[in-house]
Parts: C-alpha cells; sequence; structure tokens
C-alpha cells in the first residue's frame, strides 16, 4: 500500500487540514486560499517522496503531525499579521469589529454576574439545609435553582458569536429569577440582608431597579445583536476579512 | 520567539536563499516541500515545520527577495498532482545572498545578519 492511499496519512492530513482551516478563518481570502492550496501541495509532496523512499505510512504521518505541530506559532503568528493587515486597511470594520467585542464581554460580564449571585445563594441554601436553619426543597430555593441553571445556559449561549443574540434573550428570564428569589431566600439565610431589608426604606425599590436594569440590559443587547443588524455587521465584517 | 529587529533576515531565511539558488540553478524554479527537503538534507535533520517555511517565504517574497507564481493548472493536472507555488530568486535576493556569502568569507566565526536597506537588501 502507497503512503497517499495509507489510513495514517489520511488522518494526519485531515488533522492538518483542520487546524489550517482554522488559523485561516477571517484571513483575506486569497491570502487564505494560497496558504491551503500550498499546504496541500506540500503533504501530496511528502506522500510521494516518502513512498519512493520507502517510508512506512505511519513514520510519514509522524513526520506530517510533526511537522505542523512545530509550525504551530508560526502559523498563528502569520495569521494574526494577516488580520492586524486586513484590519488596519479597513478601519470602519476595525471599530465595528472592536465596539462588538466590548458589547460582548459586557453583556457576558453582567450574565457571569447573575450567574454568580444564583450559585452563591445555592451555596447559602446547601449551608442552611445542612446546619437545619432552613427545611430542604422549599419553593424558594427551587426557583432559586431553577433560574441559577437558566443563568448558566444563558451565559453559555452568549459565550459564542452565533448564539449571543438567544442568550441576551435568554438572560432576561433569569436575571429577575435569579435577583427576585435569591433576594427573598438570602432574607431568612443572611443576617445581612435581613437587616439591610428593615433598616433600608427604598430597598425593594433597589432591587426592583436592579431587575429592571437587567432587563433592559440584556434586551437591549439582544436589539444590538438583532439577526438584521448582525447580517449587516457580518457583512462590514466579510468586506474586511474579519468576524465580528 | 526571537524578535526580529527590522530590516533584518533570520539564519532560515538565509538558509531558504541558499537553497533556493541551489535548486533554482537545477530547475528554474523551487517549491514548498522541495525547499523543505533541501534544508533537511543540508542539516541532516528533519523536514522544516510548515508554518515555519511557508511563513518565510511568505516574508520574502513581501520583501522582494523572492518571486513566487502558481504552477499552470494543467501541468498539474497532467501528473496528477496539486499545483505547486514556484518560487524564484530575484536579483535583490540574488545581491543579498551574495553579500551574507562576501560577510561570511570576510568573518568565518561569526555571521552577521544582512540589513534589508529601504530599497532593497544590502549587507551592514
Amino acid at each position: 500500500m502507497s503512503v497517499a492511499t495509507s489510513m495514517p496519512y489520511h488522518r494526519a492530513v485531515r488533522r492538518v487540514s483542520l487546524w489550517c482551516a482554522w488559523y485561516t478563518r477571517g484571513v483575506d481570502a486569497d491570502a487564505a486560499a494560497n496558504r491551503r492550496d500550498e499546504l496541500a501541495s506540500d503533504l501530496h509532496e511528502q506522500a510521494t517522496w516518502a513512498d519512493a523512499a520507502g517510508q512506512s505510512p505511519q513514520a510519514v504521518a509522524r513526520s506530517i503531525l510533526g511537522r505542523a505541530g512545530r509550525g504551530a506559532l508560526a502559523d498563528l503568528s502569520w495569521s494574526h499579521a494577516q488580520r492586524r493587515r486586513v484590519a488596519l486597511a479597513d478601519p470602519i470594520a476595525l471599530r465595528v469589529r472592536r465596539v462588538e467585542g466590548l458589547a460582548a464581554s459586557l453583556v457576558l460580564l453582567a450574565a457571569i454576574a447573575v450567574l454568580g449571585v444564583g450559585l452563591y445563594v445555592l451555596v447559602r441554601v446547601a449551608a442552611g439545609v445542612a446546619t437545619g436553619l432552613i427545611r430542604p426543597g422549599s419553593g424558594t430555593s427551587i426557583a432559586v435553582l431553577v433560574f441559577t441553571a437558566l443563568a448558566a445556559c444563558g451565559v453559555l449561549l452568549l459565550a459564542r458569536r452565533k448564539t449571543r443574540f438567544i442568550g441576551a434573550l435568554w438572560m432576561i428570564a433569569p436575571s429577575v429569577g435569579v435577583i427576585h428569589y435569591g433576594l427573598f431566600q438570602l432574607y431568612s439565610l443572611s443576617a445581612t440582608v435581613g437587616a439591610l431589608m428593615f433598616s433600608m426604606p427604598g430597598w425593594s425599590l433597589a432591587s426592583d431597579a436592579l431587575i429592571v436594569g437587567l432587563v433592559v440590559y440584556f434586551a437591549a443587547a439582544a436589539i444590538w445583536w438583532w439577526p438584521a443588524r448582525a447580517a449587516r455587521a457580518e457583512r462590514v465584517g466579510a468586506r474586511s476579512g474579519a468576524k465580528v | 520567539m526571537a524578535r526580529r529587529r527590522p530590516g533584518t533576515l533570520f539564519p532560515l531565511e538565509l538558509s531558504i536563499l541558499d537553497s533556493g539558488l541551489s535548486l533554482q540553478s537545477a530547475q528554474g524554479s523551487f517549491y514548498g516541500f522541495a525547499l523543505a527537503k533541501h534544508l533537511a538534507g543540508a542539516s541532516d535533520s528533519s523536514l522544516t515545520a510548515h508554518g515555519t517555511l511557508y511563513k518565510s517565504l511568505a516574508r520574502l517574497v513581501e520583501l522582494g527577495i523572492l518571486d513566487a507564481a502558481w504552477e499552470d493548472a494543467a501541468i498539474a493536472e497532467a501528473d496528477g498532482r496539486p499545483r505547486r507555488r514556484l518560487y524564484t530568486v530575484t536579483g535583490e535576493g540574488e545581491r543579498a545572498h551574495a553579500r551574507a556569502q562576501a560577510a561570511v568569507a570576510a568573518e568565518p566565526t561569526t555571521v552577521p545578519r544582512p540589513q534589508i536597506a529601504p530599497g532593497g537588501v544590502s549587507l551592514a
């Protein structure tokens, strides 16, 4: 069996091709195509040469993967330089990318904060149940658990560019649930929250304002990433060869 | 990763020039894998990594030291293989190589890096 028709060689080629497809994403289309075609030629030439030299398919596959691994940093550096060049050639697209990145980070941060509050309350609930302070399986604690789980899903959706819009919409419900039921649950678990509820006349207003603020924040993010607008931003990004 | 001083060539890029000129004198031009094989043969080591090799080649093309052109698709198809990207060392590349060799001959223990002038390649 020749190297070119062997499974180890094909597996190695597939891995190198996947790696190449990954680091050439967002790079100028011509530069990316040149790199892919040049690599395809190199892999074919190596198989032909290895056949003539009587090398085993396993040795060729190891050599190919070794070459890809040793050159990975250079690949990433090349890819970064290519993207930067494209971005600098189109300042509008660069600005769009930066604003998109900032918006995505801020919304993700807010979602993580909501998730953090939910997890904190759940830890306090678990500690309260363990010490006999509250009974297990109360309606409020189950509500906190459910909304925290929803917040975790929202964070995952927001973390991916393609699902940011759904993630922002999704986070509206857990924001309301985690803050509302979480604070209610903390009232019976935390001396500080209990004291604040009694001593602060505006406590209820403040917690409601926080909930409304989060709802408006995530709704605004959903509008920002509304599919029609996102498609327009995508076109700007495509024009620059960079994904937003 | 080593930082490059502006206007300098890395040792690998000098080796590419050296091997490229050898291959070019025999075959008229050279391509990526032939170069990797020649470099490995010259230093008796493993084949140059894909990323390292093609990044260096791209840089040399940008500097005007190499010219690159895709092989005629019909030739590649007739041979039943993907088309090659064929490189040739330009006049500037040949001058840079000659100057590097002269510098090596003048000072055999240390190899100075050639300086690239704004309008071409020269050795400091």
